[in-house]
């Protein structure tokens, strides 16, 4: 009795500072340790860094990673995961309100550079530029520079590019008895094709945004068609919204007409509806060339420019790659990873998913030029890059979005007209904007 | 434990090694359910203002009337509600069910009272995103395709406002109805025989010993259940995460996904604290109303 009473005491004693060390505040001393990392078999000291990523290519990514860590013995990166944009900006605001080690690099969704300069202490990633002759910032394309580019300080740079384009499965375009090298250019060519698409088991035209429950997808899907009809979804300095124009209600309309009027889009499209070919036309990111032509086969995968009403347009996305300040060590550390991130290298394994170089000397490199050759739905992305538009860098961006696809939405299920939707969101994007200054 | 008459007193060894024994566990109460209960009420008297979710300003009960106000919060009300008076009702009747047809002597009882109670155990996640093939709105959802034997149109389960809260509700009721069979099966055990042996000499029938002598004697665990599961289906949350996202067009937007998209969609932790106050409020004021309305019956 007197033996298990002392290793009571004993438990008792020990399991609360173990509880507590797991709560913020011990774990201070543990992640210095780390940090500051041991020898390693060069006698070097080992930098350990830490990157919190939305990879997209995810399949690749341990493999990239664990060749950084052979090339370079006095690093060491440990990765970790995150299934969402969302989930990956909710750490993101946990950790800027706490005491703990914050990672070294963030690789997300470009739309969170803003916020995230708001809650994490951003590297500007001049002072590495500037005094590193191995990398070229002028080899980026402008606009991936720029966006990065705030108060002028560069916060972040693409790590790698998507933006929205016309998927379509060239085998239902031969069956349809459409020419399968001609896919629609303009919104009233896609009505057509699509209207000859639609049969039993198959609809003509399905939009990712329609079937995804992420808003952003609805809501950016809307702003490219905006965009197309020669609207605007913002004014100059983004401090109004400006969707709420003629060209932003036909727009919706038009939208609406596809599943009410034309009744070639489904509010309700099954599982993988474009992978398993129920539908002919699919509008989404390029992030899903690879994925389509695995399960479509690289014959049937078509890709086109979104179609124009007024002008071509499409939203660009892609991830981009952050600092946070740490010590000079770290920092040089993690500066050699975004490198290797960016480098010529580990684009071109990336560019094979379906995402477009950042860097011109990719682009220009034979070994894509001979991979596009060879798969052109890859290569659609990247000429429709001329026609990207940027959505708003500001902080309340997914709060803005938010409001756009509730009332898109709602316009969609026809409870409301389109009308009413874009009046609606612009009210509440006007308050959104007025709240959050 | 009894502590009339010294005979029963504890002495002071073993009241500190009592303590000692409670520590572990106070500590998990403290640190994960009593701090962060009180703290959430002190999150709810303050808004955010923008940029860090600690960035906030005490604003006094503003967010409470804010909520009040909002058609929305009163829309996930009106969801939950409805919701939760559907699954009870399903589930206990269910449940009731398949306890009786369980306690009969017949062959691969334990086996299927087993494989009942398995949803119980397994994830709701898993569970989740298996019924989301099920509900797939082609005819190539396995409800879909078995309902085309009746000749019954595709039903949009997931996509349509109007069947995704039943399609939610379905799945509930599937996954926890084994809960209230194991229930309902240990308090049909503990009616004695010699009531049904003496109903059957007065010459009853089967329906009138089910309704004279089953049902009353389970008042007790009925209550039980109906006061512990409408506690649960007023916090459903992972299958509307998993399965809709509380769409389409809010159709499924319960009261505890409201407040996670405040939380941690919009990081409002203020206004998400307020309408946690008030869930908890109105769970606090139905518990006490059933407790009310059944300790006469339970003295009875």
């Amino acid at each position: 009795m007197k033996n298990k009473l002392k290793w009571l005491v004993i438990g008792s004693m020990v399991l609360p500072s173990l509880l507590l060390s797991g709560c913020g505040g011990g774990a201070k001393p543990a992640a210095n340790k780390e940090a500051n990392g041991g020898a390693n078999s060069n006698g070097g000291e080992v930098q350990n860094i830490t990157v919190w990523e939305m990879y997209g290519p995810r399949r690749d990514f341990p493999k990239i990673i664990e060749e950084f860590n052979k090339t370079h013995p006095n690093i060491k990166v440990k990765d970790e995961y995150f299934p969402s944009h969302d989930a990956l900006l909710q750490k993101v605001q946990v950790i800027s309100s706490s005491n703990q080690k914050k990672p070294d690099a963030i690789l997300y969704d470009m739309i969170n550079v803003p916020i995230t300069k708001e809650l994490l202490p951003l590297e500007d990633l001049n002072t590495f530029i500037k005094n590193d002759s191995s990398f070229d910032i002028n080899d980026f394309y402008p606009a991936f520079k720029d966006f990065g580019n705030l108060d002028g300080k560069q916060y972040s740079l693409h790590g790698y590019a998507n933006n929205i384009v016309l998927f379509y499965n060239k085998k239902a375009f031969k069956e349809a008895g459409l020419d399968p090298e001609k896919p629609p250019q303009t919104w009233d060519e896609l009505v057509e094709d699509a209207k000859k698409l639609t049969k039993d088991g198959q609809w003509g035209l399905q939009i990712d945004g329609i079937t995804e429950k992420y808003f952003e997808l609805l809501s950016w899907d809307f702003q490219s068609l905006v965009e197309e009809n020669g609207g605007e979804i913002w004014n100059k300095d983004y401090t109004k919204p400006a969707f709420n124009s003629p060209q932003g209600v036909e727009a919706l309309q038009f939208l609406v007409d596809l599943v009410n009027k034309h009744k070639v889009t489904t509010l309700n499209p099954p599982e993988k509806v474009f992978e398993t070919g129920k539908a002919a036309m699919y509008i989404t990111g390029t992030w899903m060339t690879k994925d389509y032509e695995d399960s479509l086969g690289k014959e049937n995968l078509g890709a086109a420019f979104l179609p124009k009403k007024v002008q071509y347009a499409t939203n660009i996305g892609g991830e981009e790659w952050m600092m946070v300040k740490s010590n000079d060590k770290e920092e040089q550390a993690t500066w050699e990873f975004l490198k290797y991130m960016m480098s010529k290298d580990v684009q071109l394994q990336i560019s094979k998913f379906g995402y477009i170089p950042t860097r011109k000397s990719v682009v220009n490199s034979p070994e894509y030029q001979a991979w596009i050759k060879e798969h052109p739905a890859y290569e659609v992305g990247a000429k429709q890059m001329e026609y990207g538009k940027y959505r708003a860098p500001i902080t309340t961006y997914l709060q803005n979005s938010q409001a756009l696809y509730k009332y898109v939405q709602q316009a969609l299920y026809g409870k409301i007209t389109p009308k009413e939707a874009l009046d609606t969101a612009e009210k509440e994007v006007t308050d959104i904007l007025a709240t959050k200054k | 434990m009894m502590t009339t008459g010294s005979r029963f007193r504890l002495s002071t060894k073993e009241t500190i090694s009592g303590y000692l024994f409670i520590t572990p566990s106070m500590i998990l109460f403290f640190v994960f359910i009593l701090i962060p209960f009180f703290y959430s009420f002190y999150l709810s008297l303050h808004k955010w203002q923008g940029g860090k979710i600690g960035n906030m300003a005490y604003a006094g009960f503003s967010q409470y009337s804010k909520a009040l106000q909002s058609p929305e919060f009163w829309h996930s009300i009106v969801t939950t509600g409805y919701y939760t008076f559907t699954t009870v009702i399903l589930q206990i009747v269910f449940g009731l069910i398949l306890a009786i047809l369980l306690n009969q002597k017949m062959i691969g009882r334990t086996f299927l009272r087993t494989a009942y109670f398995v949803p119980v155990v397994m994830s709701t996640i898993v569970v989740g995103i298996i019924w989301r093939w099920i509900f797939s709105p082609d005819k190539i959802g396995l409800l879909n395709s078995f309902l085309g034997f009746f000749h019954i149109q595709p039903i949009h389960w997931l996509t349509d406002p109007y069947w995704s809260m039943p399609a939610i509700i379905i799945m509930s009721t599937w996954k926890w109805v084994g809960y209230h069979m194991v229930i309902f099966l240990a308090g049909l055990q503990d009616i004695p025989q010699e009531l049904y042996e003496s109903a059957s000499i007065e010459g009853a029938n089967g329906w009138q010993k089910f309704r004279y002598i089953t049902l009353p004697m389970l008042t007790k665990t009925t209550w039980f259940l109906v006061i512990t599961s409408i506690i649960n289906s007023f916090q459903v949350f992972d299958q509307i995460y998993v399965m809709t996202g509380g769409g389409p067009l809010d159709a499924t937007n319960v009261i505890v996904y409201y407040i996670y998209k405040w939380a941690f969609q919009f990081y409002d932790m203020g206004y998400a604290s307020a309408v946690a106050w008030l869930l908890f409020l109105v769970i606090f004021v139905i518990t006490l109303l059933q407790l009310r309305f059944t300790r006469s019956d339970w003295h009875a």
